[in-house]
C-alpha cells in the first residue's frame, strides 16, 4: 500500500440543535441559493441527565444550493435538527474598519428530527 | 415514555499547527495546551481551476493529550483532531465581551512520520475523568492572534 505524501484534509462536523433566526433565501450574482440560520446546540458536558451543567451554544450556519432551498421550504424556527457539515472561516469589516474573522458551519446535510 | 432529543456535537478536522502550541499547567496540576490549526480545502472555481482556501481553527487539549501535544507538536506539525465544538466567552482588558468557537480535543493523532517509521501516533485522554475541567484563567489566545 502506498502511503500518501500528505494526509487528506478532513473537516467534518455533526451536531444536533434547535433552529433559530432563520433568514431569507437569497441568491448570489451567479444565481446560487443560500440561506443562513442559527443553531442552538444544547450540550451536557459532564454528568448525563443532571441538567446543571447544560450549556447552550448558538452557532451560525449557512446552507447553499438545493440544501438552501430545502431549508427555506421545510425547516422552521424551533425545529430540532441533525446537521452535518464543515467549519469555514468568514470575514467581515467591523465598525473600526478592521477585517474580522469568524467561524461558521457550512451545512452539507440537514435532517429534521422534530416537526 | 418521555424521551429526550439526542445531543450530538462531534468534530473531526485535520490541519497543520500555525505556530508552536501554547502549553501551561494550571494551579491544580492539570496540563492544558492551546493551538491553532490551518485546514486547507480545495475546490474548483468557475473556470475549473483548483483553488485553495484555509480555515483556521482553535484547538484546546487537556491532561495527557496536552502533555503529548507539548512534547511532539511544533509549528507546521500535521494533526488529526477529534473533539467537540465549544463556545467560549470572556471579557477582555477593556471590559468588552469577546467570544470564539474552538474545538475541545478528545483525541489527537500526530500525523508526522518519524524517520522511516510509518506508524502514526494516536493519543487521547481516554478513560474515566477525561472530561475537560473548567479553565479559570484568561483564554489567553484572543481572536486577534489568529494569523489570517
Amino acid at each position: 500500500m502506498t502511503v500518501p505524501h500528505e494526509p487528506p484534509e478532513l473537516n467534518y462536523i455533526i451536531l444536533t440543535g434547535t433552529v433559530t433566526e432563520k433568514g431569507e433565501l437569497r441568491t448570489t450574482s451567479l444565481e446560487i441559493f443560500h440561506i443562513r440560520f442559527r443553531l442552538e446546540n444544547h450540550i451536557t458536558p459532564s454528568i448525563e441527565g443532571s441538567g446543571e451543567d447544560r450549556k447552550d451554544y448558538v452557532l451560525d450556519v449557512e446552507a447553499w444550493g438545493s440544501l438552501a432551498e430545502m431549508v427555506d421550504r421545510d425547516i422552521r424556527n424551533g425545529m430540532f435538527v441533525l446537521l452535518e457539515g464543515s467549519l469555514v472561516s468568514r470575514s467581515y469589516i467591523d465598525k473600526m474598519k478592521r477585517t474580522q474573522y469568524r467561524m461558521v458551519i457550512k451545512a452539507s446535510e440537514i435532517t429534521a428530527l422534530s416537526t | 415514555m418521555d424521551l429526550r432529543m439526542p445531543s450530538i456535537n462531534k468534530v473531526i478536522i485535520s490541519g497543520n499547527l500555525v505556530r508552536d502550541p501554547d502549553t501551561r499547567i494550571l494551579e491544580n496540576g492539570t496540563h492544558l495546551a492551546k493551538m491553532s490549526i490551518a485546514n486547507n480545502q480545495r475546490y474548483r472555481d468557475r473556470s475549473g481551476e483548483w483553488q485553495e482556501k484555509t480555515c483556521y481553527v482553535n484547538i484546546v487539549a487537556w491532561r495527557k493529550t496536552a502533555e503529548l501535544v507539548s512534547e511532539y507538536c511544533r509549528k507546521g506539525s500535521p494533526v488529526l483532531v477529534e473533539g467537540e465544538l465549544v463556545y467560549t466567552s470572556w471579557e477582555d482588558r477593556d471590559g468588552s465581551k469577546r467570544s470564539r468557537l474552538e474545538v475541545n480535543a478528545r483525541r489527537i493523532q500526530f500525523l508526522e512520520k518519524k524517520g522511516q517509521d510509518t506508524s502514526y501516533g494516536d493519543y487521547s485522554d481516554g478513560g474515566p475523568g477525561g472530561e475537560p475541567e473548567p479553565d479559570d484563567s484568561d483564554p489567553g489566545m484572543p481572536d486577534d492572534d489568529i494569523p489570517f
